[in-house]
């Protein structure tokens, strides 16, 4: 008989021994997620708000690895190692989580398994092909428009203003691999155009290169971040979190609710747990209380998101993400991620063909 | 037969780490790919499209841009390490000497981000930026603003790597030689340019090739301080691999750079040889 021992199962052993042994010390307590767990979040504050939720719910045994860039990067790292990759729960959004489902990688979950998703409404849930659940949303968040007014040469009220030729060197945009390119679709929506017909997008994105407007692409969120602070550029476009981390530290102006062709795009964010985790009730368990109310609450104001739960408080300070109808209606555009993270290559080509060389 | 033998491991972990690799790299460039998925499917066809799609123009600019960058920062620093080099190995007292060794050695095992940063920190906005912007009348937003950075970042690299390089050819330079030019009556810089120069062109052109080795595959550098204007081919295939997931296309751009690169280096090589 061939013994097939990897470091995990190694670790899943003592870590089971252990526990065994401190329940016989200790009268029979069992510890949560006796069976380790690998999970996968964004850099701090992400990370840091999860590890102090996972040391309350009690857990013991997790291995914390942080997203290489942007969530897509793990897909990758995943391809390599499957069918097993060394993680078990993975923190991403909807176009990462449609990539997985699209490989069979993420493990189907239910009410039964989750129960708290009986209070998260289900359009925030993504879907398999099959119409299977494959994601546990945490967080509300979303893509918006913002300035320094302390440092931009105008104020900025509606996308026209982005092509106002004070404004050279002034704009951070994303590369069209950030934010699956709604970037550019805020720019078709204003010409007519959709996720469908994103023409009119890349034309005005040609005549904003060809202004001399943008004064830096970024791929890394950090960059972003960085060029605004530091007021090497004064304009973004970027995910509600980081320009809140940056408006912690300079004046910034949210346009979230200021001008139809300034569209905030909302999203979830949330856990996928993998098909070939070892520790999927472990996972699940975790993940379950990472959305109940009040913790879904606690998480969310450490990481400047809304909370999913409708049985949640509302964090303060998220004024820009709180939309009535008609401000939904008017300001916010929910993309169709699918479509999008499935054009990311087209896009990049794209960018790489008819606007990098603008720049 | 005992030299096949003799090389074995080491042919062996070539042919492992690196044609298993290269091969696999060459067949998925080849495979065709579904928008949507990771990599090539299990299925897919075979294709010219990857290569086929590098014709337009635009490639062709992110390849000579690539080769400018790096060729003017190679033959940069063998200008600037060269003089280096020989104040190191004929100039400097035994202690200083050593104290300089260590001090290029040390650069070039320093951690290359906190390196790209500190640049970034010292020559960006948060630093002299508005200072250089304003000496020189170049926006510290502009594309030549960032081009300057990048060149800056991968002379911090190549330098004291080049400098390590000529160390050894320069040291090996009898001074003699030039005392001798000297004491015949040839000035200084004539002596420099007529001995210590053609003597040192073997080192020169390792340090050359050295750095335009180390320029053609730099990422992290154009990543950080190119400022999404400028575009290495290793940022392009970063972002096939990594981002977009088309490994097929990021094969073949990687294919084609590895092909023209090996041109490159063999083009020289002949030259020099035609010159020796």
């Amino acid at each position: 008989m061939r013994l097939d021992m990897t470091r995990r199962g190694f670790l899943a052993a003592s870590a089971g021994g252990i526990a065994a042994m401190s329940n016989v010390a200790g009268g029979g307590r069992i510890a949560h997620a006796a069976q380790p767990l690998t999970i996968v979040d964004w850099g701090p504050p992400f990370i840091d708000a999860t590890r102090e939720a996972f040391a309350e719910y009690g857990g013991s045994n997790a291995t914390w690895v942080i997203h290489d860039g942007g969530a897509a990067n793990v897909l990758a790292k995943i391809k390599a190692a499957w069918p097993n990759p060394p993680y078990d729960m993975i923190a991403a959004w909807r176009p990462v989580f449609l990539s997985m489902a699209r490989e069979g990688w993420l493990e189907p979950v239910t009410v039964e398994d989750v129960p708290h998703l009986k209070d998260v409404p289900e359009r925030l849930i993504d879907k398999d092909e099959d119409g299977n659940w494959v994601s546990i949303p945490r967080s509300l968040t979303g893509a918006v428009f913002a300035y320094r007014p302390d440092v931009c040469p105008i104020e900025i009220n509606t996308l026209e203003d982005l092509f106002d030729p004070r404004l050279k060197g002034q704009i951070a945009w994303p590369h069209p691999l950030t934010y699956s390119n709604i970037q550019l679709l805020a720019l078709a929506i204003h010409e007519g155009g959709s996720e469908e017909n994103m023409d009119p997008g890349w034309d005005l994105l040609r005549k904003l290169a060809e202004s001399g407007n943008i004064g830096r692409t970024f791929n890394s969120i950090s960059e972003g971040i960085t060029s605004l602070t530091t007021g090497e550029t004064s304009i973004s476009f970027m995910d509600g979190p980081s320009m809140l981390s940056v408006s912690r530290n300079v004046s910034l102006k949210f346009l979230s609710k200021h001008d139809e062709s300034l569209k905030t795009f909302p999203w979830t964010e949330g856990w996928g747990i993998l098909k070939s985790s070892k520790a999927r009730q472990e996972a699940l368990d975790f993940a379950n209380y990472t959305i109940s109310p009040e913790v879904n609450t606690r998480i969310n104001a450490a990481f400047g998101d809304g909370p999913v739960n409708t049985k949640s408080e509302p964090v303060e300070g998220l004024e820009y993400l709180s939309f009535n109808d008609e401000q939904l209606e008017r300001f916010a555009y929910f993309p169709d991620f699918d479509l999008l993270s499935k054009n990311a290559d087209a896009a990049s080509k794209r960018f790489e063909q008819e606007i990098q060389p603008l720049l | 037969m005992a030299g096949l033998i003799l090389l074995s491991p080491a042919m062996l972990i070539v042919l492992l780490l690196l044609a298993v690799p290269l091969g696999t790299v060459i067949r998925e460039s080849f495979l065709t790919f579904e928008a949507g998925r990771i990599g090539a499917t299990d299925d897919a066809l075979f294709t010219l499209e990857n290569y086929a799609e590098l014709l337009h123009p635009a490639y062709a600019s992110y390849f000579l841009q690539t080769f400018r960058f790096a060729i003017f920062t190679s033959i940069l620093s063998v200008a600037i390490s060269l003089p280096l080099a020989y104040i190191v190995a004929h100039v400097l007292p035994n202690r200083a000497k050593t104290c300089a060794i260590a001090l290029l050695i040390g650069l070039v095992f320093l951690n290359s981000m906190a390196r790209v940063y500190a640049i970034q920190l010292s020559l960006g906005p948060t630093g002299f930026a508005r200072t250089i912007s304003n000496l020189t009348g170049i926006s510290a937003n502009s594309r030549a603003y960032a081009e300057l950075l990048v060149t800056v970042g991968l002379l911090h690299f190549v330098i004291p790597v080049s400098a390590l390089v000529l160390l050894g050819s320069v040291k090996n330079i009898d001074r003699r030689l030039i005392e001798a030019a000297q004491i015949l009556g040839a000035p200084r810089w004539k002596s420099h340019l007529s001995i210590t120069l053609p003597l040192c062109l073997p080192g020169i052109l390792s340090a050359f090739l050295v750095s335009l080795t180390m320029c053609l595959g730099a990422f992290v550098v154009p990543l950080i301080l190119g400022g999404g204007k400028v575009m290495f081919i290793s940022n392009l295939i970063y972002n096939r691999f990594s981002q977009v997931t088309n490994y097929p296309s990021g094969s073949a751009v990687a294919m084609t750079m590895l092909i023209i690169a090996l041109m490159v280096i063999a083009g020289i090589f002949a030259v020099a040889r035609r010159r020796a």
